[in-house]
């Protein structure tokens, strides 16, 4: 604020006290001067502006139409001024700081000039005496103009005459045309207002002229701003082509990484159908006790092959179980722990099992050759002599040495020609199971009740059991008569119904039929027989019955067949 | 003539921006809220041109939103020139006359601060009412925009009040948006609407910058 007040004192200081510390009266009197010269100037401003030639003529006319134009005139004049403040702020720094003792005088000439002039007008403001003071010069300046103009107007003549009243006709058209295109614009909206309450054609003449004007107009302006609105929705949509491009793509990797997971999906689903359908159509699986398990982990090289299953003994799996995948023989479990268990497969060098040709039932035993060729395939070993297998032939379990049920089949004779290994000859099978895409199997939890378990297989001891397995193929019955006439002892006949209350992981057992052995002593129950006792303390003992000879008769002499005499007839 | 070229401009300007309100600015929604280019325009009518060319525009919008797209009988038509009007006397240049006004009333007031009478306080710098100087029309044209967007708005909201709907935050935070949205648009319009008036040329050739 301090710097505008400043800003102001210089002003005035160049009005009253330009140069030197002049008095005051004489400061006054060079303000009038100055008015008049400006008074003067304007006064020749129209004229040099309508001289040819000049410059700056429009832009004279314009700034005076401006400065007679009573509310806009002050946009561009003030951003002048503001332009003339910013220009005379450095001056003024620039004056203070070079000038001081100058300054300083002036503004002790000032403050003697306000003093002066309270003395005179009685102690008014400043602002107020320079309102007045503006007033008088206003009024000097139209006095003086008018001297100046009746003395232009005797030095210029009737141009310069005719010049100042087509300003006065134009500023008197101008203000007219304002008035009666404000007013008319007022009456256009005091009838479109009345319009709305009453109904007159001549109301709605404004809002007709209105929408007859603005419509084609509206219409052509709104198909160019559709036509650029689609246009740059286009851009927008191929500017996001390569971004849709490159969604796309991920969305098709995710598709088909999906399309693979759901194929796999699919596949285990068909071979868990299978699995379960095959269980479900062969009811004497239910007697093996099966349990899916899946393949987790499968350690196959030159010399071995094993699988490691998800099930162990919690699900009721022991060691020396059946695997089986797709009704051929897998392995035998082995490291059976609680939620795993190992499976040595059958074409492993070290899994030997008891094997049967099913159409000559020769028995034989079947061995992998993983360790040996280091094919996956098995050999037959210890068939007969006689034994002609043939090719195709399928070859089973036949439930003899391990805990296993009679009769999975657990390859294919290739060809019948036998080959020797170490004076032993064999046969070569191919295994019903592809070991390389083993994936899901089934355990079979069957145990024998009576058979030789692998645990005792070691032990001395014979037991003789007549008991008939239970088979998982239908095994041919042979009707042997007078075998009951060889039998040493008669044994239970195993029910073959199985326990319905089985525990899950227990094998059914056949139970033998209770034999009723009377003890001695023990009296039959039975009404029509009665036991007595006889008393032989005091009976004399009867001699037993002595064989009486009789003589045989005395043998028919043979007659000599010299002596025979032949009879005619 | 150049008052007519003049006169022909702002009309170039008022249609212009009746046409961007109607054609274009539906396009340029924000969340449902649209900005008045109207009001833009009329702010920069006012602040450029004065209040004469700013009540003559305010009634052909008025008029030609009240034929084209009112609806709310004779609202556009009452509204646009009453709050361009009001805006008017606040934000258009101020006359020789009142800068002098101004600036007697602010040296006394400094009269009387000198003599520990009165106390200037911060706020007084940035009110018009203590200024002897327009603000500059960078700052006035988004001000008056927004305060005539607001004033509509308001009037607006009254008038759903009066037929029986709730006003909810949900308006109000519309209206506050919208005022938003036109004094954003206002800077962005006066750049353009400003030049076709001649105000960037003219200071140019003043400073000497020799603008062909």
């Amino acid at each position: 604020m301090a710097r505008d007040q400043d800003k102001r004192f210089s002003e005035r200081e160049s009005l009253f006290a330009p140069e030197t510390d002049a008095p005051l009266v004489q400061g006054e009197e060079r303000l009038h001067a100055w008015a008049r010269e400006m008074e003067e100037a304007a006064e020749e401003a129209p004229a040099r502006a309508a001289a040819p030639g000049n410059e700056d003529a429009d832009e004279i006319e314009e700034i005076e139409e401006i400065e007679e134009d009573g509310d806009a005139e002050a946009e561009v004049p003030a951003d002048r001024k503001q332009d003339e403040k910013e220009k005379a702020q450095p001056e003024k720094e620039r004056e203070t700081a070079q000038d001081e003792p100058i300054a300083r005088s002036r503004r002790a000439a000032e403050e003697a000039w306000d003093r002066e002039a309270q003395k005179v007008e009685g102690g008014k403001s400043r602002s107020v005496r320079g309102e007045e003071k503006k007033k008088g010069k206003k009024e000097k300046r139209g006095q003086d103009a008018k001297a100046q103009k009746g003395a232009a107007k005797k030095k210029n003549g009737k141009k310069k005459k005719n010049t100042a009243k087509a300003d006065d006709r134009r500023s008197f058209l101008r203000t007219m045309a304002i008035i009666f295109i404000c007013g008319a614009l007022f009456l256009m909206v005091a009838a479109m207002v009345a319009s709305n309450f009453i109904s007159s054609p001549w109301l709605a003449l404004p809002r007709r002229l209105v929408t007859t004007v603005v419509t084609p107009v509206q219409t052509v302006f709104s198909k160019l701003t559709d036509g650029v609105a689609d246009y740059v929705r286009m851009l927008k949509i191929r500017g996001n082509i390569e971004y849709e491009y490159n969604q796309l793509l991920i969305q098709l990797d995710e598709m088909a990484s999906d399309t693979a997971m759901m194929e796999e999906l699919r596949r285990e689903n068909q071979e868990l159908r299978s699995m379960v359908q095959e269980q479900q159509s062969d009811t004497s699986h239910l007697a093996m006790n099966p349990i899916g398990a899946q393949v987790i982990g499968t350690v196959g090289n030159n010399y071995f092959s094993t699988l490691t299953l998800n099930v162990g003994t919690a699900e009721g799996v022991a060691d020396y179980m059946a695997v089986v995948s797709n009704g051929g023989l897998v392995g035998v479990t082995y490291n059976t722990r609680e939620h795993d268990c190992n499976v040595r497969c059958i074409i492993d060098s070290d899994c030997t099992v008891a094997g049967l040709v099913q159409s000559s039932r020769d028995q034989g035993s079947v061995k992998g050759t993983l360790g040996s060729t280091g094919e996956a395939i098995c050999r037959m070993y210890y068939l007969p002599d006689n034994s002609l297998p043939r090719p195709g032939d399928v070859v089973v379990t036949s439930g003899v040495g391990l805990e296993f049920p009679k009769g999975i089949p657990i390859g294919y004779i290739r060809e019948s020609t036998r080959g020797m290994e170490d004076n032993k000859s064999y046969v070569v099978l191919e295994p019903k199971v592809d070991f390389q895409h083993l994936e899901y199997v089934t355990v079979y939890r069957y145990r024998p009740s009576y058979a030789e378990s692998a645990q005792n297989r070691t032990s001395t001891a014979m037991t003789i059991t007549l008991e008939t397995l239970t088979t998982a193929r239908p095994v041919p019955e042979f009707q042997m008569g007078g075998l009951s006439d060889f039998m040493v002892a008669v044994t239970a006949t195993p029910s073959a119904t199985a326990d319905a209350t089985l525990a899950p992981g227990e094998s059914p057992r056949p139970t033998p039929e209770k034999t009723q052995t009377p003890r001695p002593g023990e009296a039959t129950k039975e009404p029509n027989l009665e036991y007595v006792a006889v008393d032989l303390t005091g009976a004399t003992p009867t001699p037993s019955p002595r064989p009486t000879f009789t003589p045989t008769p005395s043998p028919v002499p043979t007659p000599d067949p010299g002596a025979l005499t032949v009879e005619d007839d | 003539m150049k008052e007519m070229k003049r006169a022909l401009k702002a009309l170039a300007i008022t249609i212009t921006a009746y046409l961007l309100q109607a054609c274009v600015m539906h396009y340029l929604a924000i969340r449902g809220i649209v900005g008045s280019v109207i009001f833009a325009a009329l702010s920069i009518l006012i602040v450029s041109c004065g209040k004469k060319y700013a009540f003559c525009a305010s009634c052909l919008l008025g008029m030609t939103m009240e034929s084209m797209m009112g609806n709310v009988k004779a609202l556009y038509v009452i509204a646009y020139p009453i709050i361009t009007m009001l805006c008017a006397q606040y934000f258009a240049d101020m006359s020789d006359r009142q800068l002098e006004r101004r600036r007697v009333i602010i040296e006394s007031r400094q009269v009387r601060i000198s003599e520990g009478k009165g106390k200037k306080h911060w706020w007084q710098r940035f009110m018009l009412r203590y200024r002897d100087s327009d603000l500059p029309p960078v700052v006035r044209i988004p001000l008056c925009a927004g305060i005539m967007d607001l004033l509509l708005n308001m009037t607006l909201n009254a008038y759903l009040y009066l037929i029986g709907e709730e006003l909810t935050m949900v308006q109000v935070f519309r209206a506050l948006g919208s005022t938003v949205y036109t004094m954003g648009l206002a800077p962005v319009l006066m750049v353009p609407f400003r030049a076709l008036l001649g105000m960037y040329r003219r200071r140019k050739r003043q400073e000497g910058g020799g603008f062909a």
